[in-house]
């Protein structure tokens, strides 16, 4: 086992957003892509953030990140402001696998690292233990090219997790998967989620997905962006691939379909 | 892009092109020796290598070579990076591209030979002259390819490099230099060609020294061996610097898997 959390026991809170607002545009042409957004994320949930196409919630992620400012609200992670990249706390993983073609996996993943002043030997050591959490560890010395999408985007989320930070940002990571490589990510995202006790936030707009994966799901609907409801997802962990086909799972997902569904047809 | 040969297939390819290159060879000497051509206008190819060596060995000509080569150096070492980094600029700024993007691109349209005869005017007929208007002539050809060289690097990756605390100066030089390295020689390799068919060229127009000068004035004299025998020269060392930087090229764009999942 690999120590990448030094664990509190409380519930501490991670991630606090307060009345998030974007507005692209100014005057007549001005687009609100985001209304009054408040989250709060603690120590090691999971949560989803569900919405169509336009809903705003990629923008959302990048404001967590840094990567873009708001125009109104805040974003706190434990407690401290973000308005740049802070990759010491945030971690980032894209829907396209963005790793270096020139890089084998094992530097793609010290990447991170090698921007900072961590040591050779120690960005490598640490490399090689999230190497072995995505379950690559014989895969290390391939170039991108030589890995399978799965496997891309499973450097990618060891890569995001690099930097030991206290949240995950997951913008739709597996959008580019065909069903089965989707199926066992999902599988295998929970196995590294147990382990690594990482607080998750994931963005995607596929329902099942949110509800398989998460704690909370938030659910967006578009024009302006905003967060309808919250869902909290009851089912235990650790969950198995098997609970996809379960009623229970099944009548959670109804209930959010019903939501996003009734107000715009 | 290719497909596999078998090894074969690969020889086979070979020998046809060397059996191309070797039978214009043999038709060129057979034509002066056979009469089939008149052999004071195409001299057999054996007796211009002859020449060849001959002016290798001449001392005249041996200066000829040295200011061409000279002149040729001194654009290249200013072109190239000219030309890079003004294209670099103008790739990274819409700002700047649109200042200046418009006059890029109708000078590029304009041939450059037109300006030999203002340049003359201006700088004279020596070494700086040439120079210049060789620098003139391949700055347009540099300057789109190190534009070219940004715009290939994907916005995408630059915003990965930034959401885990990149610096600029870290992105320009751990993405943008890798990304672009194909497109920087390809740069580097143009702006060699260029300079060297801008100096040769000016030489030609007008001058009192070089290689360019001793081809036009054997032309004109119809002293069509030694004429032949420079032009060949120039020739074969064209083709072996574009081919091996070529060569260089190929291996960077492998060696950085570019074009290849990522």
């Amino acid at each position: 086992m690999i120590a990448l959390e030094s664990q509190k026991p409380s519930l501490a809170t991670v991630v606090r957003g307060f009345g998030i607002e974007k507005v692209f545009g100014e005057g007549a042409n001005a687009f609100h892509a985001l209304q009054n957004i408040s989250l709060s994320l603690s120590q090691g949930q999971l949560v989803a953030v569900v919405g169509p196409s336009g809903c705003g919630k990629s923008t959302l992620m990048q404001i967590i990140a840094g990567l873009t400012l708001a125009s109104g609200g805040r974003v706190e992670i434990d407690g401290q402001a973000i308005t740049t990249p802070q990759p010491d706390r945030v971690g980032v993983v894209f829907q396209e696998p963005l790793l270096l073609s020139w890089k084998t996996a094992i530097e793609n993943i010290e990447f991170p690292l090698s921007l900072g002043a961590t040591p050779a030997a120690e960005r490598r050591q640490r490399a090689r233990e999230l190497l072995d959490l995505v379950g690559l560890e014989d895969f290390g010395e391939h170039y991108p090219h030589q890995l399978s999408g799965g496997m891309r985007q499973r450097v990618a989320i060891a890569r995001g997790l690099v930097r030991n930070p206290r949240v995950l940002l997951m913008d739709e990571p597996f959008g580019g998967l065909d069903e089965q490589t989707r199926t066992r990510m999902w599988g295998e995202l929970l196995r590294i989620h147990e382990r690594s006790r990482t607080t998750i936030l994931f963005i995607t707009h596929s329902l099942i997905e949110a509800v398989f994966l998460a704690d909370q799901v938030l659910v967006m609907a578009t024009r302006p962006g905003r967060i309808i409801e919250r869902i909290d997802v009851d089912l235990p962990r650790p969950r198995d691939l098997k609970l996809l086909g379960s009623e229970r799972l099944g009548a959670i997902r109804n209930r959010i379909w019903d939501l996003i569904s009734e107000p715009t047809v | 892009m290719t497909t596999a040969l078998s090894l074969l297939d690969r020889w086979v390819i070979r020998s046809w092109r060397a059996g191309i290159v070797l039978s214009i060879a043999v038709l060129w000497e057979a034509s002066g020796r056979l009469h089939w051509a008149d052999p004071d206008l195409l001299p057999p190819l054996s007796q211009i290598f002859q020449m060849l060596g001959r002016l290798l060995a001449d001392g005249r000509f041996r200066g000829d070579i040295m200011v061409t080569v000279a002149e040729c150096i001194a654009a290249f070492t200013i072109v190239v990076p000219l030309g890079l980094v003004s294209g670099f600029a103008l790739g990274e700024s819409t700002r700047l591209y649109r200042m200046f993007g418009p006059a890029l691109q109708l000078l590029m349209t304009v041939p450059k030979s037109i300006f030999l005869p203002v340049f003359i005017l201006l700088f004279g007929i020596d070494f700086s002259q040439k120079v210049i208007f060789a620098v003139v002539l391949s700055y347009f050809i540099v300057v789109p390819t190190g534009i070219a060289a940004v715009q290939s690097i994907s916005a995408d990756l630059v915003t990965m490099a930034r959401s885990f605390g990149a610096t600029r100066r870290q992105i320009y030089w751990r993405l943008y230099l890798p990304s672009a390295m194909p497109l920087i020689l390809s740069g580097v390799r143009l702006g060699l060609i260029f300079s060297m068919h801008g100096i040769i060229f000016a030489e030609m127009y007008a001058s009192s020294e070089g290689i360019g000068r001793s081809i036009l004035n054997w032309g004109e004299s119809f002293d069509m061996v030694r004429l032949f025998a420079a032009v060949l020269m120039v020739l074969v060392v064209t083709v072996i610097l574009n081919e091996s930087l070529q060569a260089i090229e190929n291996l960077f764009r492998s060696r950085f898997k570019l074009g290849l999942a990522g």
